[in-house]
């Protein structure tokens, strides 16, 4: 070999020694600026996941409250044990998860905050679930208040570990790039030919560890379709880049729940609405139910202090007169407090019926019969021959229907004496239609004529509760028929009862409303 | 006394500081119309959720009253501030009785119960109601029977009084602990109390003033309940004893009636315990003419010469103890 060559040699060998020596350093720097990396984002995504465990719990626990404070139905202590323990313990889980993840001191002081708030509100839920006895019962607006400040903080904790995970993978990125940049300028200084090895070298390792910090950065604003090149290296690039695809599933993860969370608080939202939208309708349910009664009995005790006053010159006539007003009252009342429990017997679900073969065309004409007789105002006018003369169907059932159908025809067609009762054959379909010339449902109405305690707004000064159409409806469903109304303001309504002819077997139906 | 004149001169010369004094005056009263944060509850009868649901059901249950006609809510309508809109309620006979139904609102802070103190508790007073011929004439044997009828009314009892199961002291624990969860909600005036300045009109807070001040009305109507627990005869035209009845001998007690809370006071017309006044116009004219002189007539009414304006404060500021919302729900009344 030559001097030159070997001079040659030498400083290859050498400076590829040298670039050997200074890769080694590179190598070294970046694994410790990666090992951080990977350290600080590991803790900003707990952080982030601990947060979400914490809302998620307060939201169970929440719930729970407002069904038990509603008293609207029993809920057991075993019950709300198996709900409320682990939901607290898990709320308890997640804030030691945060105290060991703390992102910024702003966090910290968030968690002394939050734990402070915690211990009131689980305090004031314990006690008003019957967990903690005490002889002091937090008023709704003390626990609205701890309660309300616990939701509110949080809330801040959720929104202050996104941004602090975000901004805190972002500043381990700059360390590593500028870490690397160092060292990359001496190994430029020292040897052009080891450091161009060394430059091969570090690019292969420094290229991945920089996409991978900016994939986190990526994946902490919550875009999971990043891709991982290279995760089946051997090395710690490799490991690297696995432990953050891990951490990339486990976003998705999160992000779904999140998404979950979201439909949850959804759908609270939703329920408190309705139950609102109950709330008013009862409320309007319970002045209407106690004007109902009032009206009956103000028209019982007249007559009867009439009775009383005018003892000795009455004659028969003026007696029935009178006893009939009395009696006529009493059966409203009686119907009204029927009524009322039905619709709680419907709210338990145990509305049923027992269908058998019945003489249904004799049925219905016995209600028309009976009905004109008991109407002064009014005329059933009825064709009943189409009607099939016997039908699988639950006969007082039928008669409620139809009765109810019946009087509401009369009550909401003041002035308008002309009923039609018309019963035919259609489609494998047994059909009754009740036509009125009334006051007839505003358009807007017709939808809500069969929920519960809804008046009409053409109904304005007709006393009724709002419960009739809707135990009709349910009664109909049960026999698996339908109810179509048709209906125009000022001209009239028409309800048309359909049953199936193949009469309904099922004798019970889950019925789910609740108030 | 020498030093009260020059304290005043110095006043009188500083209106700064004397407007000072006023609104730390001002502040000193607010404090005095705090409310609790919690609801007190005896020692013999603790509260739980479950007692409690059990005790709304059977508020709301017809089947305790003789012929299944009426239950406590259709004397003690929440609609209606747990009153009748009516004079005077009309019970299971059909005559009206000789009282209104006063307010259960806060009910857990009255100490003694009906308008002439004859309960002194909850417990014993419910009995009342349930029995009397003229209200919901029911007798506890039936009603026993009749709620061990119901199966989920026979677990609930079994489960809160395993021992006694559904009986009359039972039935009366339980509506007793619903009763004393009804209370009031948050009004305007009691955020303005927290301090919310911008929770009262002008009007109000003035109302406020004359009802501390020259209407006199909160040496009866006192703290955050409106109302002292004790009886006076306020000269209104009535043929009722009253609490003479319970204390005969006492001239004051004469025509004395307890002194109910003046909260959500707009659901709950007509006033009074016979409801003889239809309107809070009513009552406040009745104060300002110092109603009917008799012996008993407590020293604390006099006729008042509120002017027109002073008045109509007066009416703003009692209704800004209504809440904006009162959510009652019913309960699910089992079979
Ligand atoms: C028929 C109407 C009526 C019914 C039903 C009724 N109450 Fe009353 N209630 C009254 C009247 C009237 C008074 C006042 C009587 C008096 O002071 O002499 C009253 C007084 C009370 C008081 C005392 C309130 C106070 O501030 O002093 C309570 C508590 C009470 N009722 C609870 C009930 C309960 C519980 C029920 C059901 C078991 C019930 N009431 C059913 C009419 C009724
Ligand atoms: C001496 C004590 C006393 C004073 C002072 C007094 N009240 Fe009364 N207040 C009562 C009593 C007692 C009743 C019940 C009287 C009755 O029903 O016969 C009552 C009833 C009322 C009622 C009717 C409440 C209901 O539930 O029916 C209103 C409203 C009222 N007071 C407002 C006022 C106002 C406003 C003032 C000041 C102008 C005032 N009161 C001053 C003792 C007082």
């Amino acid at each position: 070999m030559t001097s030159m060559s070997r001079k040659i040699f030498i400083s290859i060998v050498g400076s590829l020694f040298l670039g050997l020596l200074l890769s080694v350093l590179v190598l070294h720097q970046a694994q410790k600026g990666n090992n951080t990396t990977v350290e600080v984002t590991r803790k900003a995504f707990k952080a982030v996941e601990y947060s979400q465990d914490l809302r998620k719990n307060f939201l169970i626990i929440e719930r729970l409250d407002k069904r038990v404070l509603a008293m609207s139905s029993f809920v057991s202590h075993e019950e709300i044990v198996s709900i409320f323990n682990p939901a607290k313990q898990q709320f308890m889980k997640a804030i030691t998860g945060l105290k060991q993840n703390i992102l910024s001191p702003k966090m910290a002081h968030m968690i002394e905050k939050l734990e402070t708030a915690k211990d009131i509100w689980l305090k004031d839920s314990e006690i008003l679930l019957g967990l903690k006895p005490s002889f002091f019962i937090p008023t709704m607006e003390k626990y609205n208040r701890s309660k309300n400040n616990l939701a509110t903080l949080i809330n801040e904790m959720q929104k202050l570990a996104a941004n602090d995970a975000t901004w805190i993978s972002r500043k381990a990125q700059a360390d590593v790039s500028s870490s690397l940049f160092t060292t990359f300028s001496i190994a430029m200084l020292a040897a052009l030919a080891g450091s161009f090895a060394a430059y091969l070298l570090a690019r292969g390792l420094s290229k991945p560890l920089v996409n991978l910090v900016a994939t986190a950065e990526q994946l902490v604003t919550g875009d999971t379709s990043v891709k991982f090149a290279q995760a089946d290296r051997k090395d710690e690039i490799g490991a690297v880049v696995r432990a953050v695809a891990n951490f990339r599933d486990g976003i998705i993860q999160k992000l779904s729940l999140q998404e979950q969370l979201a439909e949850q608080a959804e759908a609270l939202q939703e329920a408190l609405a309705q139950e609102k939208h109950l709330n008013k309708l009862q409320r309007e349910f319970v002045s209407m139910a106690s004007h109902e009664f009032r009206t009956p009995l103000a028209i019982i005790d007249s007559s009867a202090r009439r009775l009383e006053k005018r003892k000795d010159k009455l004659t028969p006539q003026d007696i029935e007169t009178r006893t009939d007003k009395i009696r006529n009252a009493v059966s409203r009342m009686m119907t009204l407090v029927e009524s009322t429990l039905d619709a709680a017997k419907a709210d338990n679900g145990k509305l049923s019926i027992n269908p058998k073969e019945t003489k249904f065309k004799d049925l219905v004409d016995h209600i028309c019969e009976r009905q004109n007789d008991l109407y002064t105002t009014h005329n059933i006018s009825s064709d009943t021959q189409g009607l099939p003369s016997n039908l699988n169907v639950d006969g007082s059932a039928i008669d409620q229907v139809i009765t109810n159908l019946l009087s509401n025809a009369v009550k909401y067609a003041p002035g308008c004496p002309d009923i039609f009762l018309k019963g035919w054959q259609e489609q494998g379909q047994v059909r009754i239609s009740v036509q009125d010339f009334g006051l007839g449902i505003d358009e807007d109405d017709l939808p809500k004529v069969f929920g519960r305690f809804f008046r009409a707004k053409t109904s304005t000064g007709i006393p009724g509760t709002g419960i009739g159409l809707n135990l009709v409806n349910q009664l109909v469903e049960l026999h698996g028929g339908i109810i179509e109304l048709e209906s125009k303001a000022g001209v009239g309504s028409t309800f048309t009862l359909c049953l199936p002819i193949e009469a309904a077997q099922s004798q019970e139906q889950p019925l789910n409303f609740a108030i | 006394m020498q030093k009260f004149l020059t304290g005043l001169f110095f006043l009188t010369l500083f209106g700064l500081s004397s407007s000072n004094l006023l609104a730390q005056e001002s502040e000193q009263l607010k404090q005095q119309y705090k409310r609790p944060l919690e609801i007190p509850f005896p020692v013999n009868a603790p509260y739980s959720p479950q007692l409690a649901t059990l005790g709304k059901m059977l508020f709301f249950d017809p089947r305790l009253s003789g012929n299944k006609d009426l239950n406590c809510a259709s004397c003690h309508n929440p609609s209606f501030g747990y009153e009748v809109p009516i004079k005077t309620p009309i019970g299971t006979t059909k005559t009206p009785l000789d009282r209104q139904a006063p307010t259960l609102l806060n009910i857990a802070w009255v100490t003694s119960l009906f308008w002439d103190g004859r309960a002194l508790t909850l417990e014993k007073q419910a009995e009342g109601p349930i029995t009397a011929k003229v209200e919901m004439a029911g007798k506890f044997d039936i009603i026993i029977e009749r709620l061990e009828e119901i199966s989920e009314y026979e677990k609930w009892f079994k489960k809160l009084f395993p021992q006694k199961g559904i009986a009359k002291d039972t039935i009366l624990t339980a509506i007793a602990t619903y009763e004393r969860t009804i209370v009031s909600e948050w009004a305007p005036f009691d955020r303005w109390v927290e301090g919310d300045e911008a929770a009262l009109s002008p009007a109000q807070k003035r109302g406020f003033e004359v009802f501390n001040g020259p209407g006199k009305c909160a040496s009866c109507h006192t703290g955050w309940l409106f109302a002292d627990n004790q009886f006076h005869d306020i000269g209104l035209s009535t043929t009722d004893i009253g609490r003479g009845k319970i204390e005969p001998n006492n001239v004051f007690a004469q025509h004395g009636f307890k002194t109910p809370t003046l909260r959500e006071l707009t659901h709950r017309a007509p006033y009074m315990h016979n409801g003889s006044l239809t309107t809070l116009q009513d009552v406040i004219e009745l104060y300002n003419s110092g109603g009917i002189k008799r012996i008993s007539r407590s020293p604390l009414i006099t006729p008042l010469n509120l002017s027109k304006q002073q008045k109509s404060d007066l009416i703003a500021f009692l209704k800004s103890l209504t809440a904006e919302r009162n959510n009652v729900t019913m309960p699910i009344l089992p079979n």
